[in-house]
């Protein structure tokens, strides 16, 4: 089961998030640091997402050479200034990438796999596009 | 996930933290600890959230209840924009310091 602990650090709103196995990772709670909390949201649905699209176009045998995940908030203006929309834009380089065969790997990680993405809130309107860049 | 629970933890402390200040409680150190339980089923979201709150300093209980309270009701972007199904609780723990 997935576990986390957060500390303050210093004086300004400095924060350290720890995880059991990797490096803690700081967090911006003013002006400098790493990504903000909400910035950080965004990195674990689009980590979460290109994860399991990486590894569905891999079974498939495509030959991928890389691959990038761009996503994109929008909050609502009035506090708590939650998202209302995110934009996820997809970039997949490689050699002979069939169109739909992207479209259905992101699919399958928006509809069935991506746990991130089932447990945002259900009216945030999700986006998403998708381009191959013919690469050797 | 785990990244899901440090933006969560983190969003939580950021406002917090300030809230303790700005009611002038001798504040020395805090953190959060939280754990994730998933559903059994495809896509794993989230189930449930357990938060512990561990503040450290002289801090009366009923300030910090209510800092956790704005926290969640009014600022924290991140748990308002989860899912509404996830059972979410809160504990805290004071640590004269």
């Amino acid at each position: 089961m997935p576990k986390a602990k957060i500390k303050w650090v210093g004086e300004g709103l400095g924060f350290l998030g720890e995880v059991e196995t990797g490096a803690p990772l700081a967090l911006r709670g003013g002006k400098e640091g790493g990504p903000s909390p909400m910035e950080l949201l965004l990195i674990a649905i689009a980590g979460c997402s290109g994860m399991d699209v990486i590894s569905i176009l891999e079974k498939m045998k495509l030959k991928v050479r890389r691959f990038e995940v761009e996503i994109e908030g929008e909050r609502a203006s009035d506090h708590p200034k939650r998202y209302k929309k995110i934009e996820l834009l997809y970039r997949v380089y490689g050699k002979g990438i069939p169109e739909e065969r992207v479209n259905h790997a992101i699919e399958l990680s928006q509809e069935k796999y991506c746990g991130a993405l089932a447990s945002l809130r259900e009216d945030i309107e999700i986006k998403s596009r998708f381009e191959i860049i013919e690469e050797d | 996930m785990e990244f899901v629970l440090i933006a969560l933890g983190g969003c939580f402390l950021v406002y917090t933290v300030p809230i303790l200040q700005k009611m002038r409680v001798n504040l020395v150190d805090a953190e959060v600890e939280l754990k994730g339980e998933l559903v059994a089923e495809d896509p794993k979201r989230f189930k449930r959230i357990i938060t512990v709150y561990r503040v450290f300093g002289d801090i009366p209980e009923e300030k910090l209840k209510r800092a956790i309270e704005l926290t969640e009701e009014k600022y924290c972007r991140v748990l308002h924009s989860l899912n509404k199904d996830i059972e979410m609780e809160t504990a805290y723990e004071i640590i004269k310091a």
